[in-house]
């Protein structure tokens, strides 16, 4: 028994120089119909099939291979072309229900390629910097002393918030403005981001090719000017198979 | 330049997982095997590592060491 595993949807006669492989070095093919092509590998169900997705839903170490394989095929074939990923794990019962993906998407699935085509996704990730230790002491001669104190650095604190909103959201509109779409996503927990300063935004942006010196400019001049200046922290990350913008 | 740091080559899991988990083209129906419990991976996966929180930074690390070596 095997099933199908589907990565993504690119143009047909789009062959990339070269195919990563899917899981365990198995083969990924390229399966055409109705002006698509589906990128597959065809798996062991014992190993890769529905019960054994269930059995690991919270296994991060297989998870992660598995999550790892789905995207080196995608970003095999969006080092150079264009493709639409498919959410993890889409699994057909065989070649024919592949095909009958293709026939039954075709409308959605060309309209999603188009959209993508000749662009590609960055991330970009902006943490709030700690505020130093230092300015929070205080040292007072009175109880009026201290309240007064207290209460300015409540205000100054208050004051950077703001501030430190208003470059959030007008980095993010600068980096819109250099893209032709762009997802805000939750903020990742400081569990899973692997770093302690709070996330203040989790954005992807879709920037043509051509374009993508021209935003990472955008971004180079907000970190080393307004976002330093507010204490948020940087985080560029791709690029990447257009994973956020390929909704059918 | 210190405020950027591009991280393309060396991808980490939780980006990866809200990608290629969270996202991406979702279909459904009669072709496609159902996996109606694949939607809780993600918090299924939440749910085993945000307790490393507590252990401080690295514990992403060690909670993904941990799980691979149960595995073994």
């Amino acid at each position: 028994m095997t099933v199908h595993y589907v990565y993504g949807v690119l143009p047909p006669g789009q062959a990339p120089p070269s195919l990563a492989e899917g899981p365990g070095g198995v083969e990924v093919q390229l399966v055409e119909a109705h002006g698509l092509a589906a990128a597959v590998s065809e798996l062991p169900a014992e190993r890769y099939g529905e019960d054994e997705f269930r059995a690991h839903a919270e296994d991060p170490a297989w998870l992660q291979e598995l999550a790892s394989s789905h995207h080196r095929v995608l970003a095999s074939i969006a080092d150079r072309g264009d493709v639409v990923p498919l959410r993890m794990p889409t699994l057909c019962r065989s070649r024919e229900r592949v095909l009958e993906l293709l026939e039954n998407q075709v409308d959605a699935l060309r309209h999603a390629l188009a959209n993508v085509t000749g662009r590609v996704e960055w991330g970009v990730k902006l943490f709030a910097e700690p505020r130093p230790a230092e300015k929070e002491q205080v040292r007072a001669e009175t109880g009026r002393d201290y309240l007064g104190q207290r209460m300015a650095q409540g205000r100054a604190r208050d004051e950077e918030r703001a501030r430190r909103g208003d470059v959030v959201r007008e980095c993010h509109e600068a980096l819109s403005s250099a893209a032709v779409d762009a997802v805000v996503n939750a903020p990742q927990d400081p569990a899973l981001s692997g770093r302690r300063e709070p996330m203040v935004l989790n954005a992807a942006y879709l920037v043509p090719r051509e374009s993508e010196r021209e935003f990472r400019a955008v971004l180079e001049t907000q970190a080393a000017g307004p976002c330093r200046d507010a204490g948020v922290l940087v985080e560029l990350t791709g690029p990447w198979p257009p994973y956020n913008f390929s909704v059918a | 330049m210190s405020e950027l740091s591009v991280a393309a080559d060396d991808v980490a899991l939780i980006d990866l997982l809200d990608r290629v988990i969270g996202e991406g083209v979702v279909i459904g129906g009669d072709i496609v095997l159902s996996i109606a419990g694949v939607d809780l991976v993600y918090l299924g996966l939440r749910a085993v590592l945000a307790p490393a929180h507590v252990a401080g930074p690295g514990a992403i690390g060690d909670a993904l060491a941990d799980a691979r070596g149960d595995a073994l």
